[in-house]
């Protein structure tokens, strides 16, 4: 009999809460956070949307990360590390400092100990502030000296303000940029030396590497994986949110600030941009984890992997790939479609992604399960949703409850929307990704059976 | 102003390396007395730009043994 893989640790850092139960409190709350964007980003561009989700200011020390994990480390990195930290404690992992700052984990071999984690981007802020000292320092410095000699240097002035950044491309910025730093920053702090990967496959990398990670259990190769997705998308110049908005894929209608996300609605306008935010999960074998005797929250039981192969920026109209991932998925797990309680939906709030989406509920599942959309309420985290749509998918099944699709007054299609919160049958739920490259990925997971 | 910057120097390898600061002196070696390898010579020099607001060139921070290399490097830079 295959091994089975269970989870039994959870960490979250998101714009509606620093801390799992803080987060899944809010997700049932409905609670959001939706503010205009910061003002230094209109001095590049003239942008369709106003909006994004920020994160909250985070105090990583109370984490035990100190000024040196942050000094080598982008945001996407340290956000994963902050979530790492929260998902081993609580998974009941005893950990011990070793030399440095390094920690280590005592029970565990750290050969059967691996990581897997997702991002679009990568190190965002790292590349963009490299890019801004290697290229405009210098001549924003020989701007600034021929302003001295200008009778009108007070528009010179306002052009060297918007050329305000760094003068320096620091030695690590390579290390810094790499999408793979999440997964290296988690395997160096807890001194793990089992596989360590990393997934971009943009929006579904949190679910490819919870899925990966999981056949990485499955098969033998480690005990335990520290799975999930990280990603940080602010930049002082607000260049990832240009891109998306140039793509014309973001939440621009003209309503107030917190009625603009609407996935599955007929008004939906594009997806919310967030900051960013970071899951990790502790996904363990199950025997190790019952020898360990610590709580499981769920069972991963099935994952599946498709490409559209149509186009970089846009699922392909006939929904026939992710009509395969979710039925391989559940497939995988020893299910039937009709064995779905719940599903965890992709749900980003585009024209086309909710339209294609929903007609392959439609046909697959029909009115079954029922259905949310963890980014109606957080926006949407790239390569962190999948991870931290994993997290609202355990929880909904160890909790037996669902949040509800925030803003969804009327729906796109006759289907079982969550739209109030509360209590729920769900023996299994599914999650599903789809992203930018064509990119799909499914993960199912099983209220746990004995 | 030496002994000013050493103290510095102290307190950054002291919150950044979590090194005592009984045990930096001005003749510290970094590899063999304080264990601070390469990389974290890099991370050092990071924290102490930040700290002192200077900008420290590839070429002054090149050949740091000890200590004392690093409290010179931070008094070239600001022209001391």
């Amino acid at each position: 009999m295959s091994r089975r893989v269970v989870v039994t640790g959870l960490g979250t850092v998101t714009s509606i809460g620093h801390d799992t139960p803080t987060f899944w409190e809010s997700c049932l709350s409905g609670k959001t956070n939706v503010a205009t964007i910061p003002d230094s980003w209109r001095r590049y561009a003239d942008h369709s949307s106003t909006v994004w989700s920020p994160l909250p200011s985070i105090d990583y020390e109370a984490r035990s990360l100190h000024r040196m994990d942050l000094m080598q480390t982008d945001p996407v990195a340290t956000l994963a590390l902050f979530a790492a930290v929260e998902a081993v404690a609580d998974a009941g992992l005893e950990v011990e400092a070793t030399t440095g700052r390094q920690l280590r984990l005592v029970e565990v071999g750290p050969d059967r100990v691996g990581v897997a984690m997702g991002t679009g981007l990568g190190g965002t802020l790292s590349i963009v502030s490299t890019v801004f000292g290697h290229t405009v320092a210098r001549p924003r410095a020989a701007l600034a000296a021929l302003a001295a000699d200008m009778d009108d240097s007070e528009a010179v002035a306002a052009v060297l303000d918007d050329l305000d950044g760094a003068a320096r491309v620091s030695p690590l910025a390579v290390a810094m940029i790499m999408p793979n730093s999440p997964a290296s920053a988690i395997s160096i702090k807890f001194s793990t030396t089992g596989p360590s990967n990393t997934y971009t496959s943009a929006c579904a990398a949190g679910t490819a590497a919870i899925g990966h990670a999981f056949e990485s259990i499955r098969s033998g190769r480690s005990d335990i994986v520290l799975a999930g997705g990280s990603e940080s998308m602010y930049d002082p110049y607000g260049t990832a949110f240009r891109s998306f908005d140039g793509a014309r894929t973001l939440a621009s209608a003209d309503v107030a600030p917190d009625q603009i996300n609407r996935p599955f609605d007929r008004d939906r306008s594009g997806f919310l941009f967030s900051e960013g935010g970071a899951a990790v999960l502790v996904l363990e074998e199950l025997g190790h984890a019952r020898r360990r005797g610590v709580p499981i929250v769920a069972e991963i039981a099935g994952f599946a992997e498709t490409s559209d192969a149509h186009n970089p920026v846009a699922t392909a109209p006939d929904g026939r790939q992710i009509e395969r991932a979710f039925r391989e998925a559940v497939a995988a797990a020893g299910l039937e479609p009709t064995d779905i309680d719940y599903v965890n939906a992709h749900g980003t709030g585009t024209i086309l992604n909710d339209d294609v989406e929903s007609a392959m509920l439609e046909r697959v599942v029909g009115k079954g399960p029922a259905i949310n959309s963890t980014k109606s309420l957080l926006g949407h985290t790239l390569g962190a949703s999948g991870a931290i749509e994993a997290v609202v998918m355990a929880l909904s099944l160890r909790d037996q409850a669902t949040h509800a699709c925030s803003n969804l007054e009327s729906p796109i299609r006759d289907l079982s929307f969550v739209i109030e919160a509360g209590p729920r049958q769900i023996d299994a739920a599914l999650s599903e990704s789809f992203a930018f490259g064509g990119h799909n990925a499914a993960l199912v997971m099983t209220a746990i059976r004995n | 102003m030496s002994d000013e910057i050493f103290e510095q120097v102290k307190g950054v390898l002291g919150e950044v390396m979590n090194i005592a600061p009984e045990k930096v002196t001005i003749d510290s070696r970094f590899e063999e007395d304080l264990e601070i390898g390469s990389y974290d010579q890099i991370l050092l020099v990071m924290a102490l730009e930040d700290d002192l607001g200077i900008e420290v060139s590839d070429d002054d921070a090149a050949d740091l043994v000890t200590v004392g290399n690093a409290v010179e490097m931070v008094r070239r830079v600001r022209g001391e």
